[in-house]
Formats: structure tokens, C-alpha cells, sequence
């Protein structure tokens, strides 16, 4: 206190003060001060001391009021904020207080405003008024909260919503007296509401709401569309009762676990009839249960299980197409086939083909028709393959191949189906309608156990003909076939049908080319001295097929002619080519009696005049023997070539023979050593039907007795990476050590063919090898009787 | 124009054609058989049948060539006789060349070593 400055200015002479108190607290200090010193008595302190109780009460009114006053402030501004109104409502009296704010709630002024209960009455729309009213006599009755939100209408007719609370308060008697609260305009908040459920209903996507209850608690329009096919009510009922196969499904998996893991959810599932649809859901979790919304997209699940669905029969069409595309082996095709219709479209098939000359496993028991008109259709009818989807049945079906065809009647679905050229449709109870058309026996009994319910029958067309028939049949349990299975049995048919001709032809046409290359090759003659062997291989694949030949013939005047040739290019155009040059020479040779080159010459100038458009290599040789010849053992081979690789000469072996041993074992003959000679004329000569004019020569050399001769065509002496020369030079090898062998011409010549030519020959080899005898000696019984015909010389 | 054919199985065949205004140049690498003559035999026709009078086709390229090459070198000298055009070989020695030989063909063929001798006029 002594540096306080009124102390110290010296303007406080003495002090007296006593401290004020708030609740043991001190608070402040009440005091008195004079100028003057003076002395302060018991009673002034006293008197102070009773003044300081007053004083505290009067700081703490003020605080209070302050207090007060800072939170009426707060308070007025939050209602002021929030645009609350206030009602006091008078239960005993009537009278109804309404502030400023609330008046303007309902639209109302002062003036306007009744000030009775009946105003508000009036104000309330008519279709919450019950609801309010209830409120406010249960607030009043229980003396309790009051809490309702309604419509208000204006005198103007606008409608406003307002949300008001309150509270009953009890007068002495313990019975409601008063009733105090405010409202507010909740017009906005309630205006958002109904726009946002003005859009959930008019929405296009269904939309629901389940509470925690899993109760539906709102379905929009769309919603009620799609789930109404259940014929019940929907609000208020539960899912699960409503839709019972929703339970345990995906449905009530994914609903169940958006509501335990508080995350949204997405799928789609299907539901069974009444609604029979596909949906595509988004559920999300809310504070008040579950929201969902769907659509349906059972079309879109339609389109593209048709995709999916026509992919695949695509890619299985197409499969059939490629596989059978790829087997030239009519057998392998037709297998495949019937096991490729199986599975998808039927449960087992068979497939029949059409005047087929191939090995079949029914052919033996076809007995052909006979004389019988009615069965002609039948004729050249083959059940070729069959399948069935159940392995302990194939046997069954396999029996049936072999007993259908001969059963048949002609009222048969086969017969009609080859009759009309189109499928033929057996609907229903197939089993009965097809033992309807066999004639009594296994054929009939077999049917009845295998026991189809439906069966097509469809041609399988080839190109401008029918190649065979396809039989599809489905068992029990299995619907009909539609009218998509039947288109797609049509198309796999028309493609097996083209494959199956495509093989039809290609191995017809190998076996024409080969068969017209063998039936040009005629069985050599056998002069007396001579021993002549032929040999023809075709080529691996049908495409090199033709062109080669070989000849042997006796010229009038008995010479034996020997002739390897070879037509460029090859198929069966080439096959055709050689056949007129074949005939050619040996009819112009043996007219002629010419030499070898003068036969050339002539052939030459023939196929020029006749236009035989083709070229040839060709080798004319003839073994002559005058009687010098045959008393020397000698004959004379005279030759010319045209163009071709050169004949081989082996002269006859001669083996050392050592003399007997006086202990008298066998002889021991030593390996002959066998010189082989390619004849390569020193000046290649031109091949056939380019130039006639071309001048040919012809050469001439002895052989002895026991000599071989070999002409051969370049398919034995041509390979990929080396010149014919190299190939000469190894068939002269292999000759030599075949001869030394001493084989006989016939071994010889499919022990040559074996040596020198690969796996799969790439071009025809025709081979004639010529083996002189001793003509003063009998024909050796190897080389087989003599085939000489009646106006050749020396016969 | 360049005409490739071949299989996984046949090395591939390949023909050029180099046009030098009155003479066509036709260069081919690689196996000449039935499967791959064809291609020859249209590249020649076109050559033929086109503005130059003289085609050379030039077969050192080669690694093989049997009948089938020999038919479609014939065809097209017949076709070139018949328009009044002249054609030509160039070959070297080796299988090709003598499969020529052996058949006596350098009797009607123009054969060269090379090209450029090949390309001068008759």
C-alpha cells in the first residue's frame, strides 16, 4: 500500500478497509480513507464490516445481470440467426402470444393474427392439423416436450414448412398451464427433400431403400415396375420373405456384406421366375440401412450370350471345315466328322456316304439291291463312321452301322432326305418313328435301345452331287433341335460334304494317274536270249504322278527294242502326253523296222504333224545279232539318245574259279569285279517335239553273254543338292556290287529301286534292265517262258 | 513385280524382274520344282506378253531345278516365237547346266554365263 500514489501524493492521510468476500473468496476490499490522520474506532470497523455483506450482494446482482445480459445477447442473436419465432401459450386463459418472427411465419401481422389457439388452428394445413393437434394435447396432457413439423398456409395460399418445439410446463395444481416454444421455416430443407424424391421417382434406374430390418422402406417408380412381377405389396415387407430366392443367393450374399463392411457393393445375378431377369445392382451401405439401385440387363446378358454362343459354333464350324480340310484319307474324314456333330449338337451321329468304292464297314453286309426298283436309292449306300457321347453305347452304334442300311424301307428318312435333297426332321419320339421304317429284325431292336427322342437327317453336299448323309440323334433329357441347331448342322454338312468330295477326288485321281501310268505298261516280251524286266514306282504325292514310261517290243524283224522315256511334267496331263508318244514310237518302230534313230527322227516329225504338245526325253535301244553274233556269243546294243540320262552297261562278271584242294571242299570263287559303264554320248542330242529337224545319230557297242543292260529315268538318279552325275555315279556303284552280288535281273531290279530311292519319292522312276543269255543254251529257267509274238522273225 | 512361294517345308523361291526398257531381265534364287513354277511361269507369260522384245531369264540364282523348271523355259520359248521375241539362259556350270546339257536344250536355247552378255541383241 505505501507505494500506491495516492499514498505517496500524500493525499490519503489514513485508510480503513475490510475485505469483501464471495464464498470464502476474496473478492475485493471495501475501504474509507481521510486526508487527515485520525484514529479509527471499534464501531467504524464494525459499521464497515456490516456495509461490506450489502456491497457483495450488490456485485454479485451486477455480475449477474451482466452475465445475463451477455447471454440474452448470444441468445437473441442465435435466434435472430436461425429466424426463430416464439409462442407463449396460455392453457387457462386461451391466449396465445406469437413474437414478431412467428407472425411472419405464418404469414401474419398483429392485426391478422387472432391471438387464440383457433388462428394457429386455421393456419395449419388441413391434412397435418390432426398430427399437430395429437402433439400438442400429448405435450399438454403429459406436461412434456412438444415436437411436430407441418404445412403452414398462407393467407395467400403459399404453403410454408415450419418445424416447432416446445414445452408444457405445470402450474400449481400440477396440471399443464403453459405452453412455451419456438418454430422455424423448414420450407427449404423440405422443398430439397421432395425435389430429390421427385427425381428418385421419376428416375429410369429402379432404386430402393432397405432399413436395418432389411424392410423395404422406399421403391421408387422404375423399382415397382421391374419387381413387380412378385404381385405383392413391396414397401414395408421384407426382402427375404418377399423374394425368396434372393436367400442364399448372390443377392443376399453381396447385400449382406455391404451392411457388414460399411463399402459399397456391384454385381450382377440373375433372379427365376416371376421375374426371370438378369440385373446388374450397385448396394451401399446407409446410416439407416441399406440403398440400392438396378437395372436390367437381361437383353444386353441375351446379346451376349448369342455372341458368345454364335463364336462358338463359329469356331466349331469352322473347326469341322479344317480338320476334315486337312485329311485327304476319306476314312479318317468321316470319322472325325461323326464325332466332331457330337457334344454339341446331338448325342450320337452317323455318317453315310454315297456310291463310295472304299473299304466301308457296312459294304459286306449291302447286298446291293438286286433287281428290286424300290431299293435302288440304296444302292452304293454305306453307313461309313458313327459316335456316340457315351463311350458304353459305341458298340452299340457300330452294330448299327452294319445292319441299318439293308433294313431300311423306302419310306426311310435316309431315302427321303437323299430323294428331296434337303434335312429331314424327325421331332419327336425319333425312336418309334424311325423302328417305324426298319423292317423287323436287329436293326429295328437296336434303334429302340439306343432310343433316340429327336433326329435330322442332312445331305452332305459335294460339288454338284451328293456325297453322303449326316445323321444327328438326340436321347432323352435333350431338348429339340431349334431351328439354329439345324441351321448349324446344314453348314457343318455343306463344309464336310465339299472336304469329303475334295478327298473323294484327290484319291481318285492318284489311283487314275496311276492306274492309266500301269495299264500303258504292258508286260514285256521275252525273246528267246533275252531276259527283260521292268519296273514302275509312282510318286509319293499325287501331283508328280505320270509321265514316265518304259517299252519293250520285237521289231519284225526279231530285234528286241527296249525304250525308257519321259514326258516333262507331270499329273495326268502328262500321263495322257505319254501315252500318245509311247504309241507313237512303238507303232512307228515296229512299221518301220528302223533303227533307233531314224524311230526318233519319226516320232519326232509325228508329234509335230499331230501336235502332240509335249516334250520327252526318251532312250531307243535295240539288241541286235547277226550269225557272226551268235557264234561269237556276242549282241550288238544300238541306241539313241534323246535327251535323257545314259543307259548303263554291266559286262558280264568274271569270276576266278580256284581248283579244287585235295581235301575236296567246294570251290572258292572269288568276288567278281563288275565294270559298269554309263553310255554318255558325246554330244547330248536334243529331247522330243521341239525341233524334228534336230539330226540324230545312233552309237553301237558289243556286249557278251551274261551282260545286263539298264535304263532308267532321271526320278532314279536326280535328288535336291546334287547333278545327275552324282546320281550316275552311285547307281553305277550299286549296280556293280548288285551284279557281284549275282543277283538275278528281277532281284536286281527291286534291289536298285530300294537303294536309290528315298522315303517318299518326289518323282516317278521307270526302270527296264536287259540280261543277255547264252542264246546256244536253253532259256535259264529264271528268266521265265518265252513271250514272242507269231509274225515276229525266228518265231 | 516379285513373286515369292514356299512352305515351311521348301525353301523359299524367289523372282525379280529388272526391266531395262527393250529387255527384261528375270532373276529367280532358290529351288525351282511343281510347286514353285508356277510363280516362274507367270512372271515370264507377263514379260512376254509386255514391252520388251527380248526377256533373259538369268538361272545362276538357282540351287535346284528339275523337269518341271525345264517345261516352263520350253513354254515360254514357244510363246516367245510366237510374238517374234527372242529369249535367252544365262547359266553357269553346275546341276542346272546340266540338266540343260543332258537334254540337249543348248541346241534350241540361247544359253550365256552372263547377264550382260546375255542382254546384247542377237
Amino acid at each position: 500500500m505505501n507505494g500506491l500514489p495516492p499514498v505517496t501524493s500524500g493525499a490519503v492521510g489514513s485508510y480503513l478497509g475490510v475485505p469483501l468476500v464471495v464464498r470464502d473468496q476474496p473478492v475485493g476490499a471495501l475501504c474509507v480513507f481521510d486526508a487527515e490522520p485520525r484514529e479509527w474506532s471499534d464501531e467504524d470497523v464494525t459499521l464497515l464490516e456490516q456495509l461490506a455483506g450489502p456491497v457483495v450482494a450488490e456485485l454479485q446482482l451486477a455480475a449477474l445481470a451482466a452475465e445475463y445480459e451477455d447471454e440474452r445477447l448470444l441468445w437473441q442473436l442465435a435466434v435472430d440467426a436461425a429466424e426463430v419465432g416464439a409462442f407463449d401459450w396460455n392453457l387457462d386463459t386461451g391466449e396465445l402470444r406469437w413474437d414478431d418472427r412467428l407472425l411472419g411465419l405464418f404469414g401474419l401481422n398483429r392485426e391478422t393474427f387472432g391471438g387464440t389457439i383457433d388462428s394457429f388452428n386455421e393456419a395449419v394445413h388441413p391434412d397435418d392439423l390432426d398430427r399437430v393437434t395429437e402433439a400438442l394435447t400429448h405435450a399438454i396432457e403429459t406436461c412434456g416436450v412438444y415436437a411436430a413439423e407441418y404445412r403452414v398456409v398462407w393467407p395467400d395460399g403459399g404453403i410454408r414448412w415450419v418445424a416447432a418445439r416446445g414445452r408444457a410446463l405445470a402450474g400449481p395444481g400440477g396440471v399443464a398451464s403453459r405452453l412455451l416454444g419456438a418454430a422455424f421455416d423448414t420450407t427449404a430443407v423440405q422443398d430439397g427433400e421432395a425435389r430429390v424424391a421427385r427425381v428418385l421417382e421419376s428416375m429410369p434406374t429402379a432404386f430402393f431403400q432397405l432399413d436395418r430390418q432389411w424392410r423395404f422402406t422406399y421403391v421408387n417408380t422404375e423399382a415397382h415396375r421391374l419387381l413387380g412381377g412378385i404381385g405383392r405389396e413391396i414397401v414395408g415387407g421384407v426382402i427375404w420373405e418377399l423374394f425368396p430366392d434372393a436367400v442364399g443367393s448372390d443377392f443376399e450374399i453381396h447385400y449382406r456384406r455391404a451392411a457388414d463392411s460399411g463399402r459399397p457393393v456391384e454385381f450382377e445375378a440373375y433372379y427365376p421366375p416371376p421375374l426371370d431377369a438378369w440385373y446388374e445392382i450397385r448396394a451401399w451401405p446407409t446410416p439407416d440401412g441399406l440403398s440400392v439401385y438396378f437395372f436390367d440387363i437381361t437383353d444386353r446378358r441375351r446379346a451376349q450370350l448369342a455372341v458368345t454362343s454364335a463364336t462358338e459354333r463359329t469356331g466349331l464350324l469352322s473347326g469341322i471345315t479344317d480338320a476334315l480340310t486337312g485329311m485327304l484319307d476319306i476314312e479318317d474324314a468321316v470319322e472325325h466328322l461323326a464325332q466332331a456333330v457330337v457334344g454339341r449338337w446331338g448325342d450320337w451321329s452317323i455318317v453315310t456316304l454315297v456310291g463310295t468304292p472304299l473299304p466301308s464297314k457296312s459294304t459286306q453286309s449291302f447286298a446291293g439291291g438286286g433287281g428290286d426298283p424300290g431299293r435302288v436309292w440304296r444302292r452304293g449306300l454305306a453307313d461309313v463312321a458313327g459316335w456316340h457321347i457315351d463311350p458304353a453305347a459305341r458298340a452299340m452304334v457300330e452294330r448299327y452301322l452294319q445292319v441299318r442300311i439293308p433294313s431300311l424301307s423306302d419310306r426311310s428318312f435316309l431315302a427321303r432326305a437323299l430323294r428331296e435333297n434337303r434335312p429331314v426332321v424327325v421331332g419327336e419320339q425319333a425312336a418309334e418313328a424311325i423302328a417305324g421304317v426298319l423292317e423287323p429284325g436287329e436293326a429295328r431292336e437296336l434303334c429302340l435301345l439306343l432310343a433316340p427322342t429327336s433326329a435330322v437327317v442332312v445331305p452332305l453336299r459335294g460339288r454338284g452331287r451328293t456325297v453322303g448323309l449326316l445323321t444327328v440323334f438326340r436321347g432323352a433329357g435333350r431338348p429339340r433341335f431349334s431351328t439354329e441347331d439345324i441351321a448349324d448342322l446344314v453348314d457343318a454338312a455343306a463344309r464336310a460334304g465339299l472336304a469329303l468330295d475334295n478327298s473323294r477326288l484327290y484319291a481318285e485321281q492318284r489311283d487314275l494317274a496311276e492306274g492309266l501310268q500301269r495299264s500303258l505298261m504292258t508286260a514285256p516280251p521275252q525273246a528267246d536270249h533275252v531276259q527283260v524286266a521292268v519296273r514302275y514306282e509312282p510318286a509319293a504325292e499325287a501331283a508328280q504322278v505320270g509321265g514316265d514310261w518304259y517299252d519293250s517290243f520285237l521289231q519284225p524283224d526279231g530285234a528286241t527294242s527296249v525304250v525308257i522315256g519321259d514326258v516333262v511334267g507331270h499329273d495326268t496331263v502328262a500321263a495322257a502326253a505319254m501315252g500318245q508318244v509311247r504309241g507313237l514310237l512303238r507303232g512307228i518302230a515296229v512299221t518301220t523296222g528302223a533303227g533307233p534313230s531314224e524311230v526318233l527322227r519319226r516320232v519326232d516329225e509325228a508329234m509335230q504333224t499331230l501336235q502332240v504338245e509335249t516334250t520327252a526325253t526318251v532312250v531307243v535301244a535295240r539288241l541286235e545279232q547277226t550269225e557272226e553274233d551268235q557264234v561269237a556269243g556276242t549282241t550288238r546294243l544300238r541306241w539313241s539318245n534323246a535327251g535323257h540320262p545314259p543307259p548303263l552297261v554291266a559286262v558280264s562278271p568274271q569270276a576266278a574259279v580256284t581248283p579244287q584242294t585235295a581235301t575236296g571242299s567246294p570251290p572258292a570263287v572269288e568276288r567278281a569285279q563288275v565294270e559298269v559303264t554309263a553310255l554318255w554320248p558325246a554330244q547330248s542330242e536334243l529331247l522330243l517335239g521341239l525341233e524334228p529337224s534336230f539330226p540324230r545319230t545312233e552309237s553301237v557297242v558289243t556286249l557278251t553273254r551274261g551282260s545286263t543292260l539298264l535304263l532308267y529315268t532321271d526320278g532314279l538318279v536326280e535328288r535336291r543338292g546334287q547333278s545327275v552325275d552324282d546320281g550316275v555315279a552311285k547307281l553305277k556303284g550299286v549296280l556293280a556290287d548288285l551284279l557281284a552280288d549275282g543277283l538275278g535281273v528281277e532281284e536286281m531290279c527291286d534291289e536298285v529301286l530300294a537303294r536309290m530311292l528315298p522315303e517318299r519319292p518326289e518323282d516317278d522312276v521307270a526302270i527296264v534292265a536287259v540280261r543277255l543269255h547264252p542264246g546256244d543254251r536253253p532259256r535259264p529257267a529264271e528268266a521265265g517262258p518265252e513271250n514272242v509274238s507269231r509274225n515276229v522273225a525266228g518265231a | 513385280m516379285d513373286a515369292e512361294q514356299g512352305s515351311a517345308s521348301e525353301p523359299q523361291f524367289a523372282v525379280t524382274v529388272d526391266d531395262r526398257g527393250d529387255v527384261a531381265v528375270v532373276q529367280m534364287s532358290g529351288e525351282l520344282d511343281v510347286y514353285t513354277a508356277p510363280a516362274l511361269r507367270e512372271t515370264l507369260t507377263e514379260q512376254i506378253s509386255g514391252s520388251a522384245n527380248r526377256v533373259v531369264v538369268d538361272l545362276t540364282g538357282l540351287s535346284f531345278m528339275d523337269s518341271t523348271g525345264l517345261g516352263v523355259l520350253l513354254g515360254t520359248r514357244k510363246a516367245a516365237v510366237a510374238v517374234s521375241k527372242s529369249l535367252a539362259v544365262v547359266s553357269v556350270e553346275g546341276p542346272v547346266m546340266r540338266l540343260i546339257s543332258i537334254t540337249g536344250l543348248e541346241h534350241v536355247l540361247q544359253v550365256f554365263a552372263t547377264v550382260d552378255e546375255a542382254v546384247k541383241p542377237d
